[in-house]
């Protein structure tokens, strides 16, 4: 038998990771303490796809959005979720973190007393640690999150300041971005990013978004705007409904809803 | 209040013998808060402001400490200071003390010496009306005596260290007399450590910074896990003196802090800000009383406590302003956070004004780390830890936030540091 090439054998492990499943959700139900959200919730991610959920409040886009990255609130009553093929509700939300989840937060959190700089070096070297990795060095670190931040429209001492407080909402949407970045995730669950944009914002974010498209990575964008979806073009859309998806398509289903709104897919 | 056992009072005439001769001068006082003592007694948890701290068997230790240890604690010198005055248990230790160029500029030397060449200046000392105070007064073995001229800017600070060692039952009873002069400044970095064994360090210290001067004292109190602390500080400002203390309240199964400011000229101003990291099983009192008795001083007082499961604290601060004390701003401010249900805080703020034209303001919080800050950092990769770690630092450095020299941020960051790596937080 000829020996495959390394070349080939590159295009192979590409082609391979490409059609890769990444996130696989089936059944998934979970409740917030009496009420139940997600119902028997089915989705599947590969890698290099960008899907996008969009649907009226309360559907339970927020809380699938926070069930993958692990908050205590949300309980799972049945179901799965595997992640590059591992059980990932057994993990804690630190090392579904360290192992490559990134949640956008639809509200990020103000901490007073811990500096932007602080809060996102210290997440850094936990993931790197979790890795067996070496931390960064401050200098390297330095560097990265600069650039970052510039890229996002972040001023420099903006950083130095205490995460997020006295931050505007736009500007905690970019900071979302920098960590996003800075953090390098394969899936990111992005809640929300764009509510609260004016234009300029939302074309800053969503190249920051596009940044993170790569073959090996994921994106599920959870989204009440069709906006966004012009600048972050998705693979895939998925309507929810009373707690479960009702629709999929492609990125021409976002034109029917913006059209018919939801109701035409209410569960 | 607890009544003295005849066999105590028995054991304290005997003790009170045994330091007379330590201080003469204070002879009659010594009597004297013998006799009040008898009356008084010790105070107990009925008694309204000691509620929370447990000083059952202190009675028994009420005796003078021993002497040297055997084995000597071993020391880590700082670089950059002025001087170092260090009591083992009790007595003034040459080995472990050292002038670095503050006996040329100030007058330091030790309780007797100033007693003898000034009986007088016993007329200045504060006797005392509870028992913890009275007892201090019978059986005082010395303390440090400083006083800084006129005009004298002291920029390396002058450590006062207490080390406790091999003392199982034994008490420390000392006395400080500090006096800045008008114009003059200095930094004292007080700390207080032992060893397991279970002794009783009851200290009183009395402070009066005249016109214009500045003292800024911190204290460092990580007392060995059985030991009992009280101490007791009286500071009278003069116009224009400014106060800054931090404390930081660590160590220690029962530690209790005292401070009494009266600021009695116009423009003085006293900040007492401080830490407590209580551990399981631990109480840590902190006892304020800042008295403006004429106008135009401010003070303020910013305090933090962290406590593990099974940890007690209280914080009682007092302000009081006289009728007189108009244009006062006087504002307080203490939370607790609590890291486990089991963990208690007690929070007793008072005001009692009596001016008509004053800014005060106080603020009392009991409450646990923010679960929503803590979930964005767990989400973000740390372990629960570190989350943590984090967290409480942020809040407790709210208590040092006034403090901008490097060194003793360091210092404090570095105790901190030690605190949390022996706590288990993310229980």
């Amino acid at each position: 038998m000829k020996r495959k090439s390394s070349l080939e054998l590159a295009l192979k492990a590409v082609l391979d990771r490409k059609f890769e499943t990444m996130l696989k959700i089936e059944k998934l139900n979970v409740s917030v303490g009496e009420t139940q959200i997600l119902k028997n919730l089915d989705l599947e991610i590969k890698a290099g796809e960008v899907h996008a959920i969009m649907g009226p409040n309360g559907t339970g886009k927020s809380t699938l959005a926070n069930t993958i990255a692990g908050r205590s609130d949300y309980e799972v009553g049945s179901g799965s979720i595997s992640f590059m093929g591992e059980d990932l509700l057994a993990k804690e939300p630190h090392e579904r973190a360290a192992e490559g989840i990134f949640l956008g937060f639809q509200y990020p959190v103000e901490i007073p007393g811990v500096s932007n700089l602080n809060f996102l070096r210290t997440a850094l070297n936990s993931q790197r640690r979790h890795r067996g990795e070496d931390d960064m060095s401050a200098a390297e670190f330095m560097k990265l999150v600069r650039a970052k931040a510039d890229e996002l429209g972040l001023k420099p001492e903006m950083l130095k300041r205490f995460v997020n407080v006295g931050f505007s909402g736009g500007e905690k949407k970019r900071n979302e971005m920098v960590q996003m970045a800075v953090l390098n995730p394969t899936l990111a669950v992005l809640d929300e990013t764009d509510s609260g944009l004016d234009i300029d914002a939302l074309k800053v974010v969503s190249d920051g978004i596009n940044a993170q498209r790569r073959d090996d990575t994921a994106i599920l964008l959870i989204t009440h705007y069709q906006r966004l979806l012009d600048y972050v073009q998705p693979d895939f859309i998925h309507v929810m409904s009373g707690g479960k998806i009702v629709k999929s398509g492609d990125k021409s289903l976002a034109l029917e809803l913006e059209e018919e709104g939801y109701a035409a897919f209410e569960a | 209040m607890q009544h003295l056992k005849p066999e105590h009072i028995h054991s304290l005439e005997a003790q009170l013998e045994g330091v007379k001769g330590l201080l003469p001068e204070a002879d009659d006082m010594r009597r004297f808060a013998l006799e009040r003592l008898k009356e008084t007694g010790l105070p107990n948890k009925r008694d309204e402001d000691w509620r929370y701290m447990d000083l059952s068997d202190v009675a028994g230790k009420i005796h003078v400490s021993a002497g040297k240890p055997k084995n000597m604690p071993a020391f880590k010198g700082a670089a950059g200071i002025s001087g170092r005055v260090t009591y083992l248990n009790g007595r003034h230790s040459e080995d472990l003390s050292m002038d670095a160029g503050i006996g040329q500029v100030a007058t330091l030397s030790m309780l007797a010496q100033r007693l003898a060449s000034d009986p007088d200046s016993v007329d200045g000392f504060a006797v005392g009306h509870d028992g913890i105070h009275l007892a201090n007064t019978v059986l005082m073995s010395g303390g440090m005596a400083l006083t800084v001229p006129e005009g004298i800017a002291i920029d390396q600070p002058l450590e006062l260290e207490h080390v406790t060692s091999e003392a199982d039952d034994h008490a420390v009873h000392l006395r400080h007399a500090i006096e800045l002069k008008p114009g003059s400044s200095l930094t004292i970095i007080e700390y207080f450590r032992g060893d397991s064994s279970s002794y009783w360090n009851n200290v009183v210290s009395q402070i009066r910074l005249s016109k214009g001067a500045k003292l800024r004292h911190i204290r460092i109190i990580d007392e060995g896990a059985q030991a009992t602390h009280t101490s007791r500080m009286f500071v009278d400002l003069d116009a224009g003196a400014r106060y800054d203390s931090f404390t930081l309240g660590m160590g220690g199964k029962a530690a209790r802090s005292d401070v009494t400011v009266r600021l009695m000229g116009a423009d003085a101003f006293a900040s007492i800000d401080g830490l407590s990291l209580g551990h399981a099983g631990q109480t840590l009192d902190t006892f304020v009383r800042m008295q403006h008795m004429v106008p135009g001083a401010d003070s303020d007082q910013v305090h933090r406590t962290v406590l593990a499961a099974q940890a007690t604290s209280a914080f009682q601060g007092r302000i009081l302003v006289e009728r007189d004390a108009q244009q006062t701003n006087a504002d307080q401010s203490c939370k607790a956070i609590l890291l486990d249900r089991s963990a208690e805080a007690n929070a007793k703020p008072e005001l009692e004004i009596y001016a008509d034209d004053v800014k005060c303001s106080h603020g009392a919080t009991v409450g646990e780390l923010d679960d929503t800050a803590l979930f964005y950092m767990l989400a973000r990769g740390m372990d629960p830890q570190t989350a943590k770690g984090l967290l409480i630092k942020a809040f407790a450095s709210e208590s040092f936030a006034r403090i901008d020299d490097q060194d003793i941020l360091d210092l404090i960051e570095e105790k901190v540091d030690s605190w949390l790596a022996r706590e288990r937080v993310d229980g």
